[in-house]
């Protein structure tokens, strides 16, 4: 049955992680109930690159998001098969601090789900948890807010109300939010999706400057967006109802010579 | 053809809109009248001055020498809800938080069951309850056992299942992207109740507090039966009380003129005390919602 399926995806099987690999997926599989959402994915996350995820909806593309910080023990009936190693920690074995992988691994959501409080204590929640000296929270407040291009828009109104911001905005707090805790690998779930072109673009060129300083996986529709910022790609496909990946690789090779089918037919239907 | 079917409709609708908040402003506006109009000769006569500084309750005295002193009984509303709101409010707070975020999905299908079963019970049966089951158990500590605490805890009984229902549906709004959100950021529970789901919950879980409250200051048929109901300002838990709609419940059916006239003085004042928690309740949220 799964390997049938497993020819159905033709995706490549890896070997097992190295120690020194960054973020190493194996054989990973999602399910909600009975349905299959994500099946026998492997692949390999490389440190200060930049990995797009695309392909069409509904193919597991933020299912698998959430497998990496283990956001999907939230969800109920959602169940995760396989390994995924993040700097030599399997982190579906027991014993695994959860809060301390989700420090460490920053999300953003597709859409802004600011804290209905201020700007501030949006930035301060986090910090606090994790233990920031409280002498120390406003400095590195407005680090990350300088680092998200928000501190010349906000500084004089951080105490107002986080949703009186722009959805651009709004967006780009978020962000800010998740690099308080200097999280090692930032993923992103069709970050500008909800945004104008003028915002999205503000947050393209953000993540052009963040490449190589932190280790990012982004979900995005906008292939001329991945062309643009990606350093590596994963094709996600659909067989069956259930989530595969077709192809992965740095994404000048997928997008110049696309080995698959698929992988084919999709670049070339979204090119128009 | 169908876009003006579809304008008709909206115009009936509008109307019919227009005539429900007509009917139920106008409603509201009779009931304060009628208890306006009743309670002038009252007003007027005796003054609000004298249903302080009056000796005593002797509303229908034979030599017309009659006192009017509501002190008692408004002390005895006021004691009975303070300390019913002090055990249920936090009790069905914690209640509504435990059953959203820490119970097991069954133990918090179950409580909500019982909790909405418990909200449906008439307030009679709470005060034959308490009158059969909790009076008895006082009567053994300090007799009669018909008292103040007694009407407390009956009240507390009543209000709670109102606050955890009401604060339940509350969190259930909380939208599933900022509890997301939260534990995305390693947040632990703690931090994302006080930091996440206080703030966006607060104004929901005011509403849910003040209309125990008011379900416990217009309770009359409980207390009526626990209470003891003598008139007297209470020095100790074990004290009978009356509160206002006690008296009103009991006197009402032989009141004549000037009685009668300050019993809807009396009801006034439990309208004025509902009006007043509205207030507080709006004040307090708006100081929340600025956070
Ligand atoms: N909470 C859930 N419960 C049940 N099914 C879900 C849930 N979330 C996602 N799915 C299903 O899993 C599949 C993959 O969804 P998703 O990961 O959101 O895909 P993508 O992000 O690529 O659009 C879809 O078929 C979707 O219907
Ligand atoms: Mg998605």
């Amino acid at each position: 049955m799964s390997d049938c399926c497993f020819e159905a995806c033709q995706s490549q099987r890896l070997p097992d992680p190295e120690d020194e690999t960054f973020l190493a997926v194996r054989n990973l599989s999602v399910h909600y109930g009975a349905k299959v959402a994500l099946e026998s994915v492997d692949i390999d996350i490389q440190r200060g690159r930049v990995t797009a995820l695309i392909g069409p909806s509904g193919c597991g593309k933020t299912s698998f998001l959430f497998t990496l910080n283990r956001l999907s023990d939230l969800i109920p009936g959602c169940g995760v098969g396989g390994r995924v190693r993040f700097e030599g920690t399997e982190i579906y074995s027991d014993g695994v601090d959860i809060g301390l992988l989700r420090a460490n691994i920053g999300m953003v959501f597709q859409k802004p789900n600011l804290f209905p409080v201020s700007i501030r204590k949006n930035l301060y929640l986090p910090l606090r948890e994790h233990g920031c000296p409280v002498n120390q929270l406003d400095r590195r407040s407005e680090e990350v807010l300088r680092e998200v291009g928000l501190w010349s828009e906000v500084s004089d109104r951080l105490d107002a109300s986080a949703h009186s911001l722009s959805g651009g905005q709004q967006q780009r707090l978020c962000i800010a939010r998740a690099l308080t805790l200097r999280p090692k690998l930032l993923l992103m779930d069709e970050p500008c999706s909800s945004l104008d072109p003028m915002a999205t673009d503000v947050i393209e060129r953000l993540i052009l400057k963040m490449r190589g300083e932190y280790s990012i996986v982004i979900v995005t529709h906008n292939l001329a967006q991945a062309q643009r910022i990606a350093d590596d790609v994963a094709v996600f496909w659909c067989h069956d109802e259930s989530g595969c990946v077709i192809e992965s690789g740095h994404a000048e090779a997928v997008f110049r010579a696309p080995k698959q089918p698929d992988t084919v037919a999709y670049l070339a239907g979204q090119r128009g | 053809m169908k876009t003006r079917g579809a304008t008709r409709n909206d115009r009936i609708l509008l109307w019919g809109l227009r005539g429900a908040s007509v009917l139920a402003s106008s409603i509201v506006l009779l009931i304060v009248y009628f208890l306006l109009a009743e309670s002038l000769p009252a007003l007027r006569r005796i003054g609000i001055a004298r249903f302080v500084t009056d000796g005593d309750w002797l509303p229908s005295t034979a030599e017309g020498e009659n006192q009017y002193r509501l002190v008692p009984m408004l002390a005895a509303t006021l004691l009975s809800t303070l300390g019913a709101v002090l055990i249920a409010a936090p009790a069905g707070l914690l209640s509504a938080v435990f059953c959203h975020f820490y119970a097991p999905k069954a133990l918090a299908t179950l409580q909500r069951r019982i909790v909405e079963l418990l909200a449906g019970i008439p307030s009679v049966i709470y005060g034959f309850w308490g009158l059969v089951t909790l009076v008895p158990i006082l009567q053994r500590l300090a007799p009669p056992g018909q008292n103040l605490l007694a009407g407390i805890l009956v009240l507390t009984l009543m209000i709670l299942p109102t606050i955890a229902m009401l604060a339940s549906a509350t969190l259930a709004t909380i939208p599933q992207a900022h509890l997301q959100g939260a534990a995305a950021l390693g947040l632990s529970r703690w931090t994302t109740l006080r930091g996440v789901v206080l703030p966006e919950a607060a104004p929901g879980l005011l509403i849910a507090l003040l209309l125990g409250t008011m379900r416990a200051v217009g309770e009359t048929m409980a207390v009526l039966m626990v209470c003891g109901n003598v008139v007297q300002i209470p020095t100790s838990l074990f004290d009978p009380v009356r509160t206002l709609t006690a008296n009103i419940a009991l006197e009402m059916g032989y009141a004549t003129s000037e009685h009668r006239s300050v019993l809807f003085v009396s009801g006034l004042a439990l309208m004025a005390l509902v009006v007043l928690l509205i207030g507080l309740q709006r004040q307090f949220r708006r100081s929340v919602t600025l956070v």
